[in-house]
């Protein structure tokens, strides 16, 4: 059997078979191995951090993450199809590329020429068959060489082929390379799919719930007046406040040894909202301009407040009981002795 | 005509365990620290953008290192491993003349043209011959295995193509 084919004239099987030998070659397989499974945690970390940090926006960005994916893809996929039509020629590296490659295969000999090289082998040399979707290649492992046939280029039907070589040599494996190929990079794209997926959940939940909580007293810890308000006495520093009834289950106090600070709660518990509404401190203590700025001076205490705050839910309220501090007023502790 | 002879002895399995180990380390270390590289600069870019913590960046990326390092150990023993299983038991006889290389070893034979070979290449106690072929990457030989000294083969190969000296 004779039969002969230029590899420019098969553009596509000519591409996959650079490319199997690319990506089967020992140093990318290493390569590969090696960084696949980093690659997947970096991208996990790096998604689930970025994203958590607003989390709340998840919902609106999954969309606009999905289109802006499958248009990347479809850009991706026209490349390809643009570069599969390139016609393929002879370059440095490669020079029979358009050089006409005649193949003998008979007296149990295999034959392989064109006008750079020849080859001459048993059949019984050739140890494997790799079968792609657009070709096949014989694996002669002795000599570590691998020639290539497109399918279009086979005189006969690749299963008269198959059976041809293997009369000649009981031994030869077919190997499905293309289907083995393809079930790998589907594995891999899965897992890539479902560790993005995972990095959105997990995002979703590490930005709900993560958040810096305080040790606070909640209103039900203080006293209720007859008037409705909640006295706070804080006998390390010997003050006490009385806050209004309409803040009722919007604020939590923290205790620190020099200052009381009052936090705003949303919804009434801690949250990513939670926000100073103020601070009660001595009077020469020593703060950040930038960021806190005085409501007001009462005696030998002065109330300081943020001077930016970032509150996405109850800004409306929060601005309620800010302009309530006004009304709450420090009076000093007054203890008898039995 | 040359005669190499191929794993029948322990010195030549040795030296060929250290050649394919050196060239697998070589190749994939320079891809993968591409490849690092790449992706710690664009993690600072993204985190410096998005005015992110550091500590955490800095965190994932050792953690993505050690990762890597543990993984590139096992992957490249087991690698050079299956390399080393692969190793041709034979003799090849090589001869060169004005049209090219002449390779013959039981049941193949092969020929290369000169206008084929873009290098050949003499490094240190290796004769490296590069083809620009599909499929036929390129030959490497010790030269203390073939049966002749060194200095007479290389002259011959100079006889047809310019050797490149690498000391």
């Amino acid at each position: 059997m004779k039969f002969e084919f230029k590899p420019s004239d098969y553009n596509l099987s000519f591409r996959e078979y650079l490319k199997y030998l690319n990506i089967t070659s020992p140093v990318i397989t290493l390569y590969l191995k090696t960084i696949t499974a980093p690659t997947l945690i970096l991208a996990f970390s790096l998604i689930t951090y970025i994203l958590s940090e607003d989390y709340r926006y998840l919902p609106y960005l999954i969309p606009f993450i999905i289109i802006f994916s499958a248009l990347l893809l479809l850009l991706f996929l026209l490349i390809i199809k643009l570069r599969r039509k390139k016609a393929i020629k002879n370059t440095k590296l490669l020079c029979d590329i358009e050089s006409t490659f005649y193949f003998t295969i008979e007296d149990g000999y295999l034959i392989r020429e064109n006008e750079f090289t020849f080859l001459k082998t048993k059949l019984s040399e050739v140890k494997s068959i790799k079968l792609l979707k657009h070709g096949l290649i014989l694996s002669i492992e002795n000599a570590k060489l691998s020639p290539f046939i497109p399918k279009a280029a086979l005189p006969i039907a690749l299963e008269e082929f198959l059976s041809l070589l293997i009369n000649e040599n009981s031994s030869l494996i077919v190997l499905d390379e293309f289907k083995r190929l393809k079930k790998k990079s589907k594995r891999l794209y899965a897992i890539l799919v479902f560790t993005i997926l995972l990095s959105f959940v997990a995002s979703f939940f590490i930005g709900k719930y993560n958040f810096k909580r305080y040790p606070l007293i909640p209103n039900s810890d203080l006293i209720k007046q007859n008037d409705n308000t909640y006295l706070y006495e804080n006998e390390d520093i010997g003050i006490s406040l009385n806050f209004p009834s309409n803040w009722e289950n919007k604020f939590g106090i923290e205790e620190k040894p020099d200052r009381i600070n009052v936090y705003y709660l949303a919804n009434g518990k801690q949250s990513h909202d939670t926000t100073l509404l103020f601070s009660i401190r001595g009077l020469g203590a020593i703060f950040d301009n930038l960021t806190l700025n005085v409501i007001k001076t009462e005696g030998m205490y002065i109330f300081i407040g943020p001077t930016k705050i970032d509150l996405k839910n109850g800004l409306k309220e929060y601005i309620e009981l800010y302009n309530d501090i006004e009304k709450i007023k420090i009076k000093e502790n007054e203890y008898y002795h039995i | 005509m040359y005669c190499y002879k191929l794993t029948d002895s322990a010195d030549f399995e040795m030296t060929y365990k250290k050649y394919i180990k050196k060239a697998l380390l070589k190749g994939s270390l320079i891809l993968v620290s591409v490849i690092n590289i790449f992706m710690f600069l664009l993690s600072i870019l993204v985190l410096k953008s998005l005015e992110l913590q550091m500590e955490i960046l800095s965190s994932i990326i050792t953690l993505t290192l050690l990762l890597e390092f543990f993984i590139f150990l096992i992957s490249y023993r087991n690698e050079c491993k299956k390399l080393l299983a692969t190793v041709p038991n034979n003799e090849v006889n090589i001869s060169f003349d004005e049209e090219g290389v002449y390779f013959e070893s039981h049941d193949i034979s092969r020929h290369v043209k000169w206008k084929a070979v873009s290098n050949a290449i003499i490094d240190k106690d290796s004769l490296r011959l590069h083809y620009k072929l599909i499929g036929l990457p390129g030959n490497f030989f010790y030269l203390k295995f073939f049966d002749v000294e060194s200095e007479e083969l290389i002259k011959d190969i100079e006889k047809y193509i310019k050797v490149r000296r690498i000391k």
